[in-house]
């Protein structure tokens, strides 16, 4: 075995051309090459794919929340009514992770009676949707730090 | 010809039968290519849906702002599109250049129920459309520098209504309604008593009220002995006496049911009404007189009446919101023969009521509560309530369904919704119920 070994590799150093010219496993090289790039556009398409998708999602939520936000004024529980909004119309998104911010010209209010004060007839009420995004490839992350965020408004009724 | 076809396809495939090696590497290359022009693509076109679905969300944001706008006194076509323009300026969608200076046009929508009465001149609907174009990234490659989106909405102006209301005004005809309300003005009447001025705040209501959609009913506490439906010639001597509270004869509505022909559309009232005849027309001259009065003289309890008013609400089947219109000074303390002979009922009176609306708006009836002259003080009112002592005026304020619903007259009692005369308030609780309906979105 050992004997057999020793042969082939003197072989081989005495013919260093033949071994260029040896062809076996070049297939398996150039997989090795193509194959991180092909995987990091597949696992990249997926993610982008992912992202946007939660994307068109979040944008579909702000709308839906603006729309709840605009239309409660007058009742003692806006911010209740527009969260609830936001959360059922993203059930694909983690409901924990959503961040929702409600405005009222402007000026944030996180509680339905702060809310319920600061809706005035004409006013614009904006709703910020947020979510997390993971743009992570093969250990790469191509956003550090990456959140989705989508704004959308409506004049209060 | 022939030959020469030949003879290069079979060099081609000698080249890759001889000259395999970097062929994965070609073949790679061509299909990334492909690859990264996929994805190129739904990138493109993802960001498009996005921005397709953020102008939608814009557009029928401007609609419902030129809805918001359409619905002002003296609106025209102009400071509806001055309206839309504004929010469409100020509320841009990000990543989308408008094309052209998109303009609302108006509309008269007859076919949708529910939707404010409109003509030519009057429209009713708002129609906004705009277009814009989206910048690509990977499509300029093959010439396509942006994608064109657009977004069409229609909303109705608010003001119609959707569900009818079938409204229980209770009034409180106790003695105390004697005294003279000086903060009210009612034609024809010099220092109206609260009495004078509750009624003719009823009447101010009926006036405006639409009598297609809303019928009203009446009722009065303490009660009276037998039924009462007040005709032309009412006369005060034809009311009957008051009865105690939980008395089997006692009666508290006035009539059977709910009358819905109190105006003739015109903002004027129908003195064949029953209703309008129960609470009369104040007017500067040739008033007609109301059949009702306050007798009093039960002490005052509340919890009873509440209870028969949501009875009666509950018992109507055409489909309508309820709504009680109570008003009271939200001081009970009737004696135990007031309430005849019912021990239990005699502490806690306040309290009672409080749960006896409760459970109405739990029912769902909305219920709107006007304290007037209600005391602060719940050392001086509500004496029966103990040990917990509330107030006359925390008493109101938590038989209103809500805070929005609850409604006073004076500074000490406050409210959100604080008037200084009890038209005023009827006003505004007329106003709340109109203003129910919100301008709405409409199919294309």
């Amino acid at each position: 075995m050992l004997r057999t070994q020793s042969r082939s590799v003197d072989a081989a150093a005495s013919k260093p051309r033949s071994l260029l010219r040896d062809m076996r496993g070049a297939a398996a090289i150039e997989l090795a090459l193509t194959l991180p790039v092909f995987l990091a556009l597949a696992i990249g398409t997926l993610k982008f794919g992912v992202a946007m998708s939660q994307y068109l999602t979040l944008n579909n939520a702000a709308a839906q929340g603006a729309m709840a936000f605009a239309l409660s004024r007058g009742t003692t529980t806006p911010y209740a009514t527009t969260t609830t909004a936001i959360t059922s119309a993203a059930p694909n998104l983690a409901s924990g992770s959503v961040t929702k911010t409600l405005r009222v010209s402007g000026t944030a209010c996180t509680t339905d009676s702060a809310c319920q004060t600061a809706l005035v007839a004409g006013a614009t009420a904006s709703v910020t949707v947020s979510y997390p995004c993971d743009l992570t490839v093969l250990g790469v992350s191509f956003k550090s730090n990456c959140t989705l965020s989508s704004t959308a408004a409506q004049m209060i009724q | 010809m022939k030959h020469s076809i030949f003879s290069a396809l079979r060099s081609l495939r000698d080249f890759w039968r001889h000259q395999q090696a970097g062929s994965t590497l070609v073949m790679a290359a061509s299909v990334m290519s492909g690859v990264v022009a996929v994805a190129g693509l739904s990138i493109d076109v993802g960001r498009a849906y996005a921005a397709k679905r953020a102008l939608g969300g814009q557009t029928q944001a401007a609609a419902l702002a030129g809805a918001y706008a359409l619905a002002q006194a003296n609106s025209t076509s102009g400071t509806v599109s001055t309206a839309v323009s504004n929010w469409t300026s100020a509320n841009p969608v990000s990543g989308v250049t408008i094309s052209g200076t998109p303009t609302p046009t108006l509309s008269c929508n007859a076919s949708t129920s529910g939707l404010p009465t409109c003509s030519g001149t009057n429209p009713n609907v708002v129609s906004f459309t705009q277009s814009g174009t989206v910048p690509t990234y990977f499509l300029k490659a093959v010439g396509v520098s942006s994608m064109t989106v657009s977004a069409t909405a229609s909303a109705a102006k608010a003001g119609g209504t959707i569900k009818p209301f079938n409204i229980m005004f209770v009034l409180d005809a106790t003695g105390s309604m004697s005294s003279t309300d000086s903060g009210c003005t009612v034609p024809g009447i010099s220092s109206p008593s609260r009495w004078q001025c509750a009624l003719y705040s009823i009447q101010s209501i009926l006036k405006v009220m639409p009598t297609a959609q809303d019928g009203t009913a009446l009722m009065i506490f303490p009660g009276l002995s037998s039924q009462y439906s007040p005709g032309s010639g009412c006369s005060t001597s034809s009311e009957p006496g008051s009865a105690h509270y939980y008395a089997t004869t006692v009666k508290y509505q006035i009539g059977t049911t709910f009358d819905n022909t109190y105006n003739d559309g015109s903002g004027n009232l129908s003195t064949s009404s029953p209703m309008v005849r129960a609470v009369g027309i104040f007017k500067t001259s040739s008033s007609t007189s109301p059949c009702l009065t306050n007798k009093g003289g039960q002490g005052s309890y509340a919890a009873e009446v509440i209870t028969k008013a949501q009875a009666t609400l509950a018992a109507t089947t055409n489909n309508a919101t309820n709504v009680i219109i109570f008003l009271s000074d939200g001081d009970y303390n009737a004696t135990q023969t007031n309430l005849s002979g019912q021990s239990s009922k005699v502490a806690n009176q306040c309290a009672q009521a409080v749960t006896a609306a409760q459970t109405a708006t739990a029912a769902g009836t909305q219920v709107f509560s006007v304290a007037y002259g209600a005391s602060t003080s719940s050392s001086s009112s509500c004496g029966s309530d103990s040990p917990t002592h509330i107030s006359a005026c925390t008493t109101m304020q938590t038989i209103a369904s809500s805070s929005s619903k609850f409604y006073s007259t004076d500074s000490i009692c406050s409210s959100t919704n604080a008037f200084s005369s009890l038209p005023s308030v009827f006003q505004a609780i007329s106003s709340a119920l109109t203003s129910q309906t919100k301008p709405r979105l409409l199919t294309q």
